[in-house]
């Protein structure tokens, strides 16, 4: 009981690691995952060579095929998930996204001077992508027969985005790049203005990350329930500077170590140094540099790790289904770190056939960290009648690389 | 079939009304499918000790959906009323419903162990064919089809970008250029593209470019190098036609997006991994590409100066020139690292790319209109106007600093080692004469 008073008095604690803790009539369940490699070998590498051998075409029948594995999967209480999009439309989706971001593509190869404006186009289009991309995705999957779906609207999307159409204006306003007579370089000199845009985006970036997935977590519907996650976007801020903060820190640590390394072989004398750097070669040259860099890409996969681990726990910590169900995360940095450093390492020295494995392995850690609180059961929850979205965002998001996943 | 018609086994039913589930058995007799309630205890437990069954959902067997076997994920038998029966055996399931082991032709291949060895061996032989074969034919294919107008634009904006912070203005005197315009006109004329070149002049470090759109650029550190000669410098610029004729910096493009595309089709659902795993093969097969059109080039070069009066011998002795350069440069590295080691101020280093003090400041004025502060820093430099008197009676050091090994062509090269252009050109020449 005092664990359950200190949660809900202290906002701060959900941003732990938070093990699950029955309270009152409670009944905890963990999420399972129950999915094998093996079994995921099999069907990722028959669509994946269909998908390739059709030129894509077969594309979106793999992703339902992949998606539906990997949910039928999911459990927790007793029941798994299921996805329900069928084919075609996604199939019309995914062309009409082809074709517009052909055009995208050649605006942006073709005619730099307007990368620009193509990425302010970009940014006032998201918010439809986003809330159509949510739309489709929660409609189409069911836990226990009874559908998710989006009550996220377009103009939460737009403020959500609001300042990267900022952000993408301020590029547009102070360009890099002018239109000047044929004598004058179209080149500026980089005056403070040019800083506006990216400083923009650094800003407001957790703010947007926040809101978006906000969009999702406290804007959706579980049948009749509501999902409502009560985290701020402060939280994001906070989550993103601790990253930093410890990103840069092990970024440090690193230059320690690669410039006491240095000094080592400086120590030997510098005459040593230089026996090193002719007689060893430019080949081995290149190897010993890829071995100085380790030390600041593990650097980078704790700082990537120790954000995404804390703003996970923070939001799932903080999200209810209905009245009777509160989710726990407790996914840590290290596991995390270490499960991506091990998929790297096996994806690049089997040439990619470690893939399956890679993601077998990366859901089953992000599902078997979280879990249910469940008081009662969930007759309660009543399956609503839901209409079915158009596909073309989501396969437009799934083109143009907006990541919008939970 | 009728005799063999009684089939059972338990399962979840999900009502679709609501998010409660019932435990049940699914009884199948004479082609029709019953589901009763099954709240005796836990699963498992003997039929006769439940109460009295309730019905949940019945249906004949061709009213159902039965979901496609998805690996170990359990099916899904779907009533006509919305109503869903989970089942995790598979094999009862299919004894009972009398489905084939796996229905359909897709779960019959993702089950059938040949078919995936033939899987594997195929993705692996697709993706090779797709990389070395069909995405540089299909850029070629492409590029030619896109009109040269396109691609200006792109060219004009390297050069201003490179103007604004590369380049300096040419030195070069009119009388210093004229021959090289003149050898030009005569390739481009040759090649057929009089219409589409044009040759700039401007101060760098020994390099020419093929720019999108069809503008050459000669540096005057390369112009050096050849010593102004001007049969070694037109096979440079015959090099460079090669790009343009073949279309080169549009294919790069085209190829770098299509491999990037192929790598999102197989890596672009898998979270978990570094960003290292997808640029890895954009970057190497990029690189590959890139080699590739160097060689196509220089293939290009060879007729491009037999055609016009020139011998692909040419070609080799500009290469041969570069190498000289190369390993002046090499050498006067380690004069620095040698004056850095007898303590030597810093003003002493012999600096690789920088004239000593002794030399010649340069004799001409830029003309035109320069972009950026004049620093005429490489002019001069020892290794570009006279690497052969400052490499000559060194051979030793030089060979013990490069070594006895043939250099080979590396997975990391952006061009072919020098070495090999200078055997395909006197391959070539001897092959003409």
């Amino acid at each position: 009981m005092a664990a359950q008073a200190g949660r809900e008095a202290n906002p701060e604690l959900n941003l732990m690691t938070l093990a699950p803790s029955a309270t009152g009539n409670e009944t905890v369940y963990r999420f399972k995952f129950t999915g094998s490699a093996g079994e995921y070998f099999r069907i990722w590498i028959v669509n994946t060579l269909l998908t390739i051998l059709t030129l894509g075409l077969w594309s979106p029948w793999a992703k339902i095929r992949k998606k539906k594995w990997f949910l039928g999967h999911t459990w927790v209480a007793g029941a798994n998930f299921d996805y329900h999009a069928s084919a075609w439309p996604i199939f019309r989706g995914r062309v009409l996204a082809a074709i517009a971001f052909f055009l995208y593509w050649i605006a942006g190869e073709f005619q730099p001077k307007y990368a620009a404006w193509v990425a302010l186009a970009l940014a006032i289009v998201a918010p439809i992508l986003i809330v159509g991309s949510l739309r489709f995705n929660l409609v189409n999957t069911s836990y226990r027969n009874v559908r998710f779906s989006s009550q996220s609207t377009l103009m939460l999307a737009l403020a959500a985005i609001a300042p990267f159409i900022l952000g993408a204006a301020l590029a547009v306003a102070f360009p890099l790049v002018t239109n000047a007579g044929p004598e004058e370089s179209p080149f500026r000199s980089v005056g403070w203005t040019a800083a506006l845009s990216p400083l923009v985006f650094t800003i407001f970036y957790p703010y947007v990350h926040g809101k978006v997935r906000l969009l999702a977590l406290n804007h959706s519907k579980f049948g009749s329930a509501l999902i409502r996650c009560t985290t701020r976007v402060k939280t994001f801020y906070s989550a993103h500077i601790r990253g930093s903060v410890i990103g840069m820190g092990m970024m440090l640590a690193a230059g320690v170590v690669t410039f006491a390394a240095g000094m080592m072989l400086a120590a030997l004398g510098a005459s040593m140094m230089n026996l090193f750097t002719r007689y060893i070669g430019r080949e081995a040259m290149v190897v010993i540099a890829v071995i100085t860099t380790l030390p600041f890409a593990f650097a980078f996969l704790i700082w990537y790790a120790a954000t995404q681990t804390r703003l996970i726990n923070s939001t799932f910590n903080l999200t209810r289904v209905g009245e009777n169900v509160r989710v726990f995360s407790e996914i840590r940095t290290l596991p995390m770190a270490k499960l991506y450093l091990i998929n790297t390492i096996a994806i690049l020295f089997t040439l990619g056939l470690a893939l399956p494995w890679a993601a077998v392995r990366t859901a089953r850690q992000r599902v078997e960290t979280t879990a249910l609180a469940i008081t009662g059961d969930l007759d309660r929850v009543v399956a609503e009648n839901i209409k079915g979205y158009d596909a073309t965002a989501d396969a437009a998001t799934d083109f143009f690389s907006l990541d919008i996943s939970l | 079939m009728s005799e063999a018609s009684l089939g059972e086994f338990r399962v979840m039913w999900l009502s679709g009304k609501s998010a409660s589930m019932e435990p049940a058995r699914l009884l199948v007799s004479n082609g029709v499918v019953h589901v009763f309630a099954h709240r005796a205890g836990a699963l498992g437990n003997a039929p006769d000790a439940m109460p009295t069954p309730s019905l949940l959902a019945s249906a004949p067997v061709p009213a159902l959906t039965i979901s496609e076997r998805l690996g170990n994920v359990p099916y899904r038998i779907s009533f006509p009323d919305g109503s869903v029966a989970v089942a995790d055996d598979h094999r009862s399931v299919e004894n009972a419903l009398h489905l084939p082991t796996a229905q359909g032709w897709l779960p019959k291949l993702e089950a059938n162990p040949i078919a995936v060895a033939v899987a594997i061996f195929g993705l692996i032989a697709m993706m090779g064919f797709l990389y070395t074969k069909f995405i540089p034919a299909f850029a070629e294919f492409a590029a030619h089809r896109v009109p040269r107008s396109a691609e200006r634009k792109l060219g004009e904006y390297a050069l201003q970008g490179m103007d604004r912070f590369v380049f300096n203005t040419s030195y070069l005197s009119e009388t210093q250029r004229e021959p090289h315009i003149a050898s030009f006109k005569k390739l481009a004329k040759a090649a057929g593209l009089e219409d589409e070149v044009n040759l700039q002049f401007r101060h760098m470090a020994p390099n020419a470019l093929a720019l999108p759109g069809g503008t050459v650029i000669l540096t005057d550190g390369l112009v050096q190098v050849m010593k102004g000669e001007e049969r070694l410098v037109a096979a440079v610029l015959a090099h460079e036609l090669g790009h343009i004729h073949h279309r080169h910096s549009l294919r790069q493009i085209i190829e770098g997006s299509a491999s990037a595309l192929l790598v999102s089709v197989v890596a672009g659902d898998v979270s978990g991994m570094s960003g290292l795993v997808t640029t890895a093969p954009i970057v190497l097969s990029s690189l590959a590409y890139t080699r590739a059109g160097e060689r196509e080039s220089d293939q290009y070069a060879f007729s491009l100066l037999r055609k016009t009066g020139y011998s692909p011998n040419d070609f080799g002795d500009a290469m041969q020139r570069f190498d000289i350069m190369d390993r002046c440069l090499r050498l006067r590295e380690k004069d620095r690292d040698d004056a850095k080691d007898a303590g030597k101020p810093y003003k002493d280093w012999p600096n690789p790319m920088q004239n000593d003090e002794s030399d010649t400041a340069p004799t001409s004025t830029p003309e035109g209109a320069t972009r950026r502060n004049n620093k005429p820093s490489m002019r001069g430099a020892i290794c570009y106007t006279d690497p052969d008197s400052y490499i000559k009676g060194r051979e030793a050091e030089i060979a013990a600093l490069i070594g006895d090994e043939k250099p080979q062509t590396g997975y990391l090269h952006t061009h072919p080692v020098t070495q090999e252009r200078i055997e395909a050109a006197r391959a070539a020449a001897k092959q003409s004469s």
